[in-house]
C-alpha cells in the first residue's frame, strides 16, 4: 500500500512539472505576449529597453526563465496581474480558489452520489420503464450544451419562479452593513462544514462497524449526526453569521445544481453498464443462493463491485468536468478560478492566465490523486501491490 | 469475427442507436438543404449567415413569415445560420473524431503489439494528457492565437488520440494479441506491420468506431463551448450564435428573446445526443452483456 | 425412508431468440435424508438447470411448464419468494460450479460466511458467527487466521474449501454440489471429494453431486442419475448402475471416461453430438446416436420403467443383465 501511494505521489509530481512546463512554454510561444508589446513600445529608448529586458529577466535563455518561474512559484510569487494592476496574481488566485473548490467538490460529490444511486436502481430493474426513462433523460443532460442548461435553469428558478437569486456570489445590498467581508464568512462556513462532515463520518464509521445492523444503532447514528449539525448551526447563529451564510448558500444552489445535472448522467450510465456486467457474476448468483435479501445482493454484491470501474471513470472525467465548471462560473458570474481564467485570457493578462491555468492543473492533479486513493481503498486487490498473493 | 451485416442486425435491435441514427440523418438532410435554399429560394443579401441583413424590419425580430426563426441582433436570419452551421459541425466533429480514432487505434495497436518501452511511453503520455484541463487551456491559447475551425479540429483530434482512447484501444488490442492466430501469422513469417494492419486493427475496429461516435460528441461540445466564449476564429457556428446573443446582451433577458439562444442550443444538444446514442447502440454490438434481453 | 427432496414430472424451458430450449423434460426423482445422489451427463444436458430449479434461482427467461419440487415436504414454487429466501442456505445450500468466482472479491472470506449466518440465525451474535466460521475452517482444513483475508489471497484449492465451508455454515439438510472439483487438479480433487463425503456421513446431510465426470460420481454417490438432453434416462443405486448399466447412453458414458480404480482398457467414445434442444429429436432423444435404435425409438418417447429395485430406465431396448447380454456389450466397444 505504501509503495502504491509513493508511486502515485511520484507520478503526480512528474505530471505537475510537465504540466507547468507545457503551460509556461505554450504561452511563451504565443504571439501577443503582453510583455513583448510592452518592450516594443517605440517610445521606450533602445538603451532603456535593454535595461528593462534585463530587469524582467527576458535576456536569459528560456530554460533559465522557466526555472526562475518555478522557483518563484514555490515562494508564492506568480507576478503581478496586468488587468488588476498592481494586485499580485497569487493573492487573486488564493481569494478565488476556495470558491471554485467548494463548487467543484460539492457538485462532483453530489453528481457522483446521484449517478451511483440511479445507476444502481436502473441496472437492477433493467428493461423496466424507469430504466428507459432514466437513460433518455441521462443522455439529454450528459450531452446538453452547458450554457443552454444554465440559461434554462436560471430562467425557470430565478426568473420565473423567483425561488433563488439570479447569479453572483452574494447579494450586495445585504452585505453593505455586514461586519465581515464575504470571504471571511465563506471561510468559516467551509471550515464548519468540513468539521461537521468529519464528525458525521466518524459517527457513521464507529457505529457502522460490524455486520449486525440494529435499528437502535441506526437511530443513534442519525440522532448524533443531527445533533452535530444542529450544534454547528447554533454556533453560526450565535456568532450572527447565519444570515450571511444562508445568502451564500442560496447563491450556490443553482451553479451546483447545474454542474450536478451536467455530470451525474455520466456516472449513472457508466454505473448501469458496469453493473449489468457484475450482476452476471457468479458471486451475485451465490449471494442469492445464500438467501440474502434482494437489497443486500444488489448493494453489497452487484453495486459494490460495479463501483470500481465507475470510480476509475470518475478519476478520468475530473479534467472534463473542469470545463463544465468554467462555463458554469461564467454563466452564473461565480467569482471563482474559472471566471478569472476566462477574463484574464480575454484581457491578455498573461501572468494571471498562466497562474490560473497552473492553479487549475494543480487542483485537478490533487483531485485526481484523492480519487485514486479512494479507488485503492475500495479495491482490496490493489492494496497489496496489485498482484494476487502466490498460491498457498 | 462477425460480418458487417451481422453487426448491423445487432445494432438494429437497439432502439436508442436507431433513434440517434435517424436524428443524424435528419441533420444531414437539414444541412444539405442549405446550398439549395441559398441558391434557389433565399435572397443572398438578406439570408447570408454572416453578412446578411434584412432592411425591412427592426432587429432582433421575432419569428415571422420571412424569418421562420427570427433574426439576430445584427439582422441575420437564424434559420439560415442554423442550416449553414450544420454542415460545418459535421465536418468538425467527423474530422476530429477520425483523427483521434485513426491515430489512437494505431498507437494502441502498436503499444499492445510491441509492449515494453513503446507501451510504457504511450501509456504514461496518455495518463498525463488525460489530466490536462483542455478547455481552460484552449480558452487561454485560443484567446492569443484565434484558431480557425480546421486547425481546431486537428488539435482536438490529436489531444483525444493521445489521451484515454489509446488506453482503451490498447486493452482491446492486447486481448487480440494473445489469440493463437497472431502467433500463427508470426510463424508464417508475417512482418510486424502486416500483422498489426491485417490482424490486430480489424479486431479493434468496432471499438474504435464506437469511440469515434463519443468523440464527435466531445468535439462538438468543445467547439460550442469555445465559440461561446468567443475565442475561436470561426465566423459562424451554433456556439457562435449563442455568443452573438450573449455579447449583444440579449442572453440575460431570458424568456423574451428565446429565438436567439434556444434553436442553436437545442441543435447542439440534439446533435451531440444523436452521436452519443449511436455510440451506445454500437456499445451493445461490441459488448454482448449490454444487449437487450 | 423419508424423502427430503422430491422432483415430480418437472419440465422447464428457456426462451431464447432461437426458440424454446427444452432444457429439462419430465424429470422425476426423489432423495432421502442422508442419501447422496450423483447427476451425470454431458455439458448442457440440464444438470445445472435442475440444481437451479431446486434452489428456485432460475434466470429471467426460464419457464416452468409442468411439475413440482418438494423440499422437506413443502412445495418450493407455491411458496412466497420472501419465505423461500429464508429457507435458502438454511435448508438447501450450494457449492457452485466455478467456486473461484463465487466469492465476492471485495470482502474478506470470513465476513462472507458470517454474513450468511447472521442473516439466517437472528439469535446469533457476531462473536458466535465468527466462532462458527473458525470451526468450519478447521473442518475443511483452512488455517483459522485466513478468515480475515480476501479471496485473491487464497489459492484455488483453498477457495474451493472456503466455498464448502460456506455451504456448511447453516448446517443445511441438502447441499447441491455443482461440479465441485472440476477446476482443481486430480489429486486435490480426490482429497476434497473424500473430505466432503466424510463430512456428509458425519452430519447426515443429503447431497447432490453434479458432474460430467462419471469417475467423480462413482466415488461419492449412493444413487446415480444419468441425464441426456434434458431427460433423466436412467436412475438407480450406484452399484447397480456401475455394474449393470441398462441404458445405452449410460454404457457409452462409462466407457468414455477412464476409471481411476478399474482395470486398464480402451476408451470408447459416443459418436455424434448432443442434440439441439430447441428442436430435440422425435421419440427417444438419444436414438440418432444409439447403435441399437429401432423404428419405435424414433417415433414415441420411451417411458421410464423399473428394471430392478429403485432402478428405472427410459429405453425400449435396455441392456439385459450382464449374464445374458455379453455379446451386445461387445458390439459397443468395437
Amino acid at each position: 500500500m505504501r509503495r502504491y501511494v509513493l508511486g502515485r505521489v511520484g507520478q503526480l509530481v512528474i505530471t505537475l512539472f510537465i504540466y507547468i512546463a507545457l503551460v509556461y512554454f505554450l504561452l511563451q510561444a504565443m504571439p501577443g505576449d503582453i510583455s513583448m508589446i510592452y518592450l516594443q513600445n517605440p517610445r521606450i529608448p533602445q538603451a532603456a529597453r535593454e535595461e528593462l529586458k534585463k530587469q524582467l529577466g527576458l535576456d536569459q535563455p528560456p530554460i533559465v526563465q522557466f526555472l526562475s518561474y518555478i522557483r518563484n512559484f514555490f515562494t508564492g510569487n506568480l507576478g503581478v496581474s496586468f488587468s488588476q494592476y498592481p494586485r499580485p496574481v497569487w493573492d487573486i488566485l488564493l481569494e478565488r480558489l476556495p470558491r471554485t473548490l467548494v463548487l467543484f467538490i460539492t457538485a462532483n460529490a453530489l453528481s457522483f452520489y446521484v449517478g451511483f444511486m440511479l445507476g444502481r436502481v436502473i441496472a437492477w430493474r433493467r428493461g423496466a420503464t424507469v430504466d428507459h426513462a432514466a437513460t433518455v433523460v441521462g443522455i439529454a443532460f450528459w450531452t446538453a450544451f452547458y450554457p443552454l442548461l444554465s440559461l434554462i435553469l436560471i430562467w425557470l428558478f430565478a426568473y420565473t419562479l423567483k425561488w433563488l437569486p439570479l447569479n453572483q456570489f452574494i447579494e450586495p445590498s445585504l452585505w453593505v452593513y455586514a461586519p465581515w467581508p464575504s470571504n471571511t464568512v465563506f471561510g468559516y462556513m467551509v471550515f464548519g462544514i468540513a468539521v461537521i462532515s468529519i464528525a458525521v463520518f466518524a459517527i457513521l464509521w464507529s457505529l457502522g462497524r460490524g455486520q449486525r445492523k440494529t435499528g437502535r444503532k441506526i437511530g443513534l447514528a442519525w440522532a448524533l449526526s443531527a445533533g452535530v449539525f444542529a450544534a454547528g448551526l447554533g454556533v453560526a447563529a450565535s456568532a450572527g453569521m447565519l444570515v450571511y451564510m444562508w445568502d451564500i448558500v442560496r447563491h450556490m444552489v443553482l451553479p451546483v445544481v447545474t454542474l450536478t445535472l451536467i455530470n451525474f448522467a455520466g456516472t449513472m450510465l457508466l454505473m448501469r453498464d458496469s453493473m449489468l456486467e457484475t450482476v452476471e457474476e457468479d458471486y451475485v448468483m451465490a449471494a442469492r443462493a445464500k438467501g440474502l435479501p434482494d437489497a443486500v445482493v444488489r448493494d453489497r454484491y452487484a453495486a459494490r463491485n460495479a463501483l470500481l470501474p465507475t470510480v476509475t471513470s470518475l478519476v478520468l472525467s475530473l479534467a472534463a468536468s473542469m470545463s463544465g465548471g468554467l462555463v458554469t462560473e461564467t454563466m452564473f458570474s461565480w467569482p471563482g478560478l474559472g471566471q478569472v481564467l476566462f477574463r484574464s485570457a480575454l484581457a491578455n493578462d498573461y501572468p494571471l492566465a498562466t497562474g490560473a491555468l497552473v492553479f487549475t492543473g494543480i487542483f485537478l492533479l490533487i483531485a485526481h490523486f484523492v480519487a485514486d486513493m479512494l479507488y485503492a481503498a475500495l479495491d482490496p486487490r490493489i492494496s497489496y501491490g496489485g498482484e494476487p498473493v502466490a498460491e498457498g | 469475427m462477425r460480418s458487417l451485416a451481422q453487426h448491423w442486425a445487432i445494432f438494429r435491435e437497439s432502439r436508442i442507436g436507431i433513434a440517434g441514427l435517424v436524428v443524424i440523418v435528419c441533420f444531414g438532410v437539414f444541412g444539405m438543404m442549405w446550398p439549395l435554399m441559398f441558391r434557389n429560394v433565399w435572397d443572398p443579401n438578406v439570408y447570408h449567415p454572416v453578412v446578411g441583413f434584412d432592411p425591412t424590419m427592426m432587429h432582433p425580430a421575432a419569428p415571422c413569415r420571412g424569418h421562420l426563426l427570427g433574426t439576430d441582433p445584427i439582422g441575420r436570419d437564424i434559420l439560415a445560420q442554423l442550416m449553414f452551421s450544420t454542415g460545418r459541425e459535421f465536418l468538425l466533429g467527423v474530422l476530429s473524431a477520425m483523427i483521434s480514432v485513426v491515430v489512437g487505434t494505431f498507437i494502441g495497436a502498436m503499444a499492445a503489439y510491441y509492449g515494453g518501452f513503446t507501451d510504457a511511453f504511450f501509456m504514461r503520455l496518455a495518463d498525463i494528457v488525460m489530466l490536462f484541463p483542455f478547455v481552460p487551456l484552449l480558452v487561454v491559447v485560443g484567446s492569443l492565437v484565434r484558431l480557425d475551425m480546421f486547425s481546431f479540429a486537428i488539435i482536438l483530434g490529436f489531444l483525444e488520440a493521445f489521451g484515454g482512447i489509446t488506453i482503451i484501444l490498447k486493452a482491446q488490442a492486447l486481448q487480440v494479441k494473445v489469440r493463437p492466430y497472431i502467433d500463427a501469422a508470426k510463424v508464417a513469417g508475417g512482418d510486424d506491420l502486416h500483422i498489426i494492419r491485417s490482424h490486430i486493427i480489424p479486431n479493434v475496429l468496432p471499438l474504435s468506431f464506437l469511440y469515434m461516435m463519443f468523440n464527435v460528441t466531445a468535439a462538438i461540445l468543445s467547439e460550442a463551448t469555445l465559440s461561446f466564449f468567443g475565442v475561436l476564429n470561426i465566423d459562424m457556428s451554433w456556439g457562435m450564435m449563442i455568443h452573438t446573443a450573449e455579447t449583444a446582451g440579449y442572453l440575460f433577458d431570458y424568456g423574451r428573446y428565446w429565438w436567439l439562444w434556444l434553436p442553436s442550443g437545442l441543435a447542439i444538444t440534439l446533435f451531440c445526443a444523436a452521436f452519443y446514442m449511436v455510440g451506445r447502440g454500437l456499445d451493445e454490438v461490441v459488448n454482448p452483456r449490454l444487449r437487450k434481453r | 425412508m423419508d424423502a427430503l427432496l422430491k422432483v415430480e414430472n418437472f419440465t422447464m424451458h428457456y426462451r431464447t431468440t432461437a426458440g424454446h430450449v427444452k432444457a429439462v423434460d419430465d424429470v422425476t426423482f426423489s432423495l432421502a435424508r442422508g442419501q447422496s445422489l450423483g447427476l451425470v451427463g454431458e455439458s448442457g444436458c440440464g444438470k445445472t438447470s435442475i440444481a437451479m430449479s431446486i434452489m428456485r434461482l432460475l434466470p429471467y427467461n426460464s419457464e416452468i411448464k409442468s411439475g413440482r419440487v418438494f423440499l422437506g415436504g413443502q412445495d418450493v414454487y407455491s411458496m412466497r419468494e420472501e419465505d423461500f429466501r429464508k429457507l435458502r442456505w438454511k435448508e438447501v445450500a450450494m457449492i457452485f460450479q466455478a467456486a473461484m468466482n463465487a466469492l465476492n472479491p471485495v470482502y474478506t472470506v470470513g465476513s462472507q460466511i458470517t454474513e450468511v449466518i447472521l442473516e439466517h440465525e437472528p439469535a446469533a451474535s457476531e462473536r458466535d458467527a465468527r466462532e462458527r466460521v473458525a470451526e468450519l475452517f478447521c473442518t475443511v482444513g483452512i488455517p483459522e487466521e485466513r478468515m480475515d483475508h480476501y479471496p485473491h489471497e487464497y489459492s484455488g484449492g483453498m477457495k474451493q474449501r472456503a466455498v464448502i465451508a460456506m455451504a456448511l455454515a447453516c448446517s443445511p439438510s441438502l447441499i447441491i454440489a455443482d461440479e465441485p472439483t472440476t477446476a482443481l487438479d486430480v489429486i486435490v480433487q480426490d482429497k476434497i471429494l473424500r473430505e466432503m463425503e466424510e463430512i456428509r456421513r458425519k452430519t447426515d446431510m443429503s447431497m447432490i453431486y453434479i458432474s460430467h465426470d462419471i469417475s467423480v460420481i462413482a466415488e461419492v454417490s449412493d444413487v446415480v442419475g444419468v441425464m441426456y438432453a434434458g431427460k433423466l434416462v436412467e436412475i438407480g443405486p450406484a452399484d447397480d448402475i456401475f455394474k449393470r448399466p441398462r441404458h445405452p447412453y449410460t454404457y457409452g458414458l462409462m466407457n468414455a471416461y477412464p476409471s481411476i480404480l478399474g482395470e486398464k482398457r480402451d476408451l470408447a467414445t459416443i459418436p455424434g453430438e448432443p442434440p439441439n434442444l430447441v428442436f430435440p429429436p422425435e421419440g427417444c432423444r438419444f436414438h440418432p446416436r444409439c447403435d441399437w435404435a429401432t423404428d419405435e425409438c424414433g417415433t414415441v418417447e420411451p417411458p421410464a420403467r423399473y428394471v430392478g429395485p429403485n432402478h428405472s430406465v427410459a429405453c425400449y431396448n435396455p441392456f439385459p443383465a450382464p449374464s445374458s447380454g455379453g455379446d451386445r456389450i461387445g458390439v459397443a466397444t468395437a
